[in-house]
This record gives structure tokens, sequence and C-alpha cells, in this order.
């Protein structure tokens, strides 16, 4: 389903898969890594095959940036690589936590999509590959928590007004009695930055893929319905209506810019150009999250001094504006 | 009352989860909750480590299991699963059944798989793999029929073996 892009960002479906007749990822040296890559990269050949320790640091981050590999898997071990292709919307990390985490990537919500192109790359691969599957246990993994589907699916909400009413607390228990968990954006364990949350999926074992999906698309629509209210009901607040105005201005004018700053400013500006409240593009300002972080950013525009970075990023986002 | 784990200090961290609409909770001292992993830096629930915590907790009151063996295939021992909460290959998992089930049952809300199968979307997989069960099965009948000394049915057996191994599965 889409058009629910004024709250979710952005989709993404995760199957881990490990191969039968070789240790798990922990217990596998290097040259072990290497052999489980390249099977994977010669059962995928159209796909861009890329050993992470050959990649430059700041890619890496970008890549992690950019929500297609984990901070984990941005430390570039030797021994692992990534399965891409240039539109972004494939991602397979190979020897991160598990053998392989196939991962389908999208904007807005769009679950079933990404399901269905995660699941097409896990029959192909499993033609090729023996993985390890337990009759009972599903998919066997590393870590007991995701045995059974092994699927990881998430979608990336924008929640400024929730957060801002301090409302997004409030769901915690309901939603993990689905099975399903809300966390800050920013990796595990961390506060909402930006106003940005990642719902998925905890619960892997005894429910299955299609159950998974249903209880996370019921949220994340009920999450949005939710967020479009409270954006209604904050907005309606002369206060607000001057916050957001201030950021703008700010957004508009300033000529150095950090990254922490930007990404709070942008949130604000976001939710202001969803409501009809700001004269900005949505996309603009969506596409300005992500292209402002400091990984990204210095990659796009060549930027090597953390100082010109600040710079840059004002005269990004003056110009976009 | 005391933490679960050590039994010696009081339980100040209270952990309640809810995993299916079941309710689950855990009570354990300071110290106990940080060395376990249950808990985040930032004090957040971290269920990355959740698994090997509680299965910590379950392997040190049993002190039985603390002799158990090592995994065939890859060397692990159950202290070291509990120390790091991974498993250390497929074949862990058969090793350490009994060990990790009540673990397994509590972070899922079943320890019954439901869902995708290798060989859903993979019909040459399915075939492949329901010739070689069926293969298992005729195999041990005409051990069976041998000892027994029904040749004839040995013989009517090995016929269908054959038909199988040759591919036409169609009449076994």
């Amino acid at each position: 389903m889409h058009n629910q892009h004024d709250v979710v960002l952005s989709t993404r479906v995760r199957l881990a898969r490990n191969l039968a007749d070789m240790p798990f990822v922990g217990r596998l040296n290097e040259p072990g890594k290497r052999r489980v890559t390249e099977l994977a990269r010669d059962a995928l050949p159209e796909l861009m095959f890329v050993e992470m320790d050959q990649l430059p640091r700041l890619q890496a981050a970008s890549l992690a940036e950019r929500r297609l590999i984990s901070t984990q898997f941005a430390a570039q071990e030797p021994g692992t690589a990534l399965l891409t292709q240039a539109d972004d919307s494939i991602a397979i990390m190979l020897c991160e936590e598990d053998h392989l985490r196939i991962q389908a990537l999208a904007p807005d919500l769009a679950l079933h999509d990404c399901h269905a192109r995660a699941d097409e790359l896990d029959n192909r691969l499993s033609n090729k590959l023996n993985f390890a599957f337990d009759p009972q246990l599903g998919y066997l993994t590393q870590c007991p928590t995701n045995l059974g589907t092994a699927m990881r699916a998430g979608v990336l909400l924008h929640l400024p007004a929730l957060a801002a009413l301090k409302r997004v607390g409030g769901y915690a228990e309901s939603i993990s009695k689905l099975g399903l968990t809300l966390r800050g954006a920013f990796g595990e364990g961390s506060k909402g930055t930006a106003a940005l949350f990642q719902l998925s999926n905890q619960v892997t074992l005894g429910i299955s893929e299609s159950q998974a999906l249903e209880n996370l698309q019921a949220y994340a629509l009920q999450f949005a319905a939710n967020e479009r209210n409270a954006r209604a009901e904050l907005l309606a607040q002369p206060e607000w209506e001057d916050k957001l105005w201030r950021a703008y201005g700010l957004c508009k004018h300033a000529r150095r810019m950090e990254s922490q700053e930007a990404i709070e400013l942008l949130s604000l500006l976001r939710m202001g150009a969803c409501e009809n409240a700001l004269p900005v593009d949505p996309q603009t300002i969506t596409d300005l999250m992500t292209n402002t972080l400091p990984a990204t950013l210095s990659v796009t525009q060549h930027i090597t001094n953390p100082d010109e970075r600040d710079r840059v990023r004002a005269e990004m986002i003056r110009g976009a504006l | 009352m005391n933490c679960e784990k050590c039994n010696n200090h009081p339980a100040t961290t209270h952990i309640k989860r809810f995993a299916g609409g079941v309710a689950e909770e855990f009570h354990l001292c300071a110290a106990c909750a940080k060395a376990s992993g249950l808990l985040s830096p930032d004090g957040g629930f971290n269920l990355g480590d959740l698994f090997g915590g509680l299965l910590g907790n379950s392997v040190s009151q049993q002190p039985a299991v603390a002799q158990s063996p090592r995994c065939a295939a890859c060397g692990l021992s159950l202290q070291e699963i509990a120390q790091s909460g991974r498993m250390g290959c497929a074949a862990c998992y058969d090793t350490f059944s009994a060990q990790i089930a009540p673990t397994l049952q509590r972070i899922h809300s079943s320890v019954q798989h439901s869902g995708k199968t290798p060989e859903d979307g993979n019909p040459a997989l399915r075939e492949r793999r329901e010739r070689e069960s069926t293969l298992t099965q005729l195999r041990e009948q005409i051990a069976h029929a041998v000892r027994e000394e029904n040749y004839e049915q040995a013989a009517k057996l090995r016929d269908e073996i054959r038909a199988l191994e040759q591919g036409g599965g169609d009449d076994a």
C-alpha cells in the first residue's frame, strides 16, 4: 500500500538464511566467510558484489546512513560482502550475523512488495544453496531470537507530532502484544532522533510471514492516522506554527549547519511540508534528510574536511529551498 | 524477593515482556541484569542478548546440565552459547534441543514454525525431498521384509526403489 509517505518514509524486509553445512558466522574464519560470500555471489550473478573491506570507509558509512546495511556491517570486517543493485532496492549482507541477510527496500509503506522481492531472491538462492532448516524451528539462525521465518520486516516512521505530544511510548504495550517492536531509528535502544522510529516484527517463531506482515501493516496504518491527527492538533497551536517558520528561516539562511541540527530542523520542515503549513515540497525535505547525513554528504560532495561539511550542508539545504 | 539468577541480592530490576499475547516477568538484581545483557546501555531492553541471559539462568539452575557435551559439528558448549547468546552451527540446535527448548518458548510465542519452508516456491526441491523420504521408507521396508524372509515383498520393493531412483516416481 502506497501513499502513506507523509508518515512512512520507507519499508525494509529482511530474511536471514544460513548454509546447512557451514558453521555460523561467529565460528567462521576469514577464508570460511569468503567461501560463503562467493557461493552467494555465484548464485546471483546479476547483482553487484562488493567486498566490504575493499570499500572506502565513508562509502560504507553512507550505506548504513541510507539503511542499506547495519551499522555493525559498516565496520567492514574482512570476509564480509554486499550484493546490491544500483537503485538501492536490494541489499544482501553476506556474513553479517547470518550467512545471508536478504533485504528488499522501498520508499513509503510497501511491505508486501518488499516481501515478494526478498522471497523471490530466497527462492532463487535456495535452488542453488542448501539452507539450514528444521521443520519445527524453521530457518535456523545464529541468534535464536530470529528462528522460524527469520524475517524482520520494518517500516521507518516519521512521528514528530506524536513525539512532541509524548504519546509514542503509550503504544509500546499494545505493540508488543502483536509481536511487534518500536524503537528509535538510529540503532537499538536509541532515542528517536528527529522523531524517526523503526516499527518492526519481533516474534519470528510460530507466526507466518503473512500474519506478521498483516500485523505490521495494520499498526503502520494506525500510526499514520494517529500521527496525522496529532499534527493537526499541534499545528493549531500558534507557538508550533511559529516554531515551524523559525525552522524554515534557519534552513533558508544559515551559512553553516551541523548534522544534528539539520536533522532536527528538517524533521520539523518535513511535518510542515506534509501538512501544507510551509511552502516546501515534502519529497525535497525527505531527500535532504538522507543526503545531508555526514558520510553520505561527504561521499556525494567529495568532502574530506568536517569543517567544510557543515558549510556545504547549509548551502545544500538553502539551495533546495 | 531475591534475584532469579544469583539468589543472593534483592531483585531490583523487573522486566515485563509480552510475546504473542503472553506476559513474561523477569526479576533480577542490578548486577545480574547488567551482566546478563538484558539491558542495553541506555537502560532499554535488548532482545538480541535476551536468549543468552535466559539460557544462562536456566543452565546455572541445573548443575547436571553444566557437564553437557559439546556440539559434535562445531565444538561449542552450552555455557559458551549462554555467554554469547549465539549458536555455533545448525547442528547445535539438534545437540542442545532439550536444554534450549524452555528458553525458546519464553522468547517466541510458540516453538512450532509456521511459515515458509525451503520447498515453497521451489517445486524441484520439494520433489527431490519427497523422493528421498519415500526412498528412505522403502529401504526400511525392504530391510524388514528381508528379516522376515518375505522375499516376494522384498523383490517388489526393490523394483519400486529402482523405478524411483531412475526418476520415475509416479507408481511409488
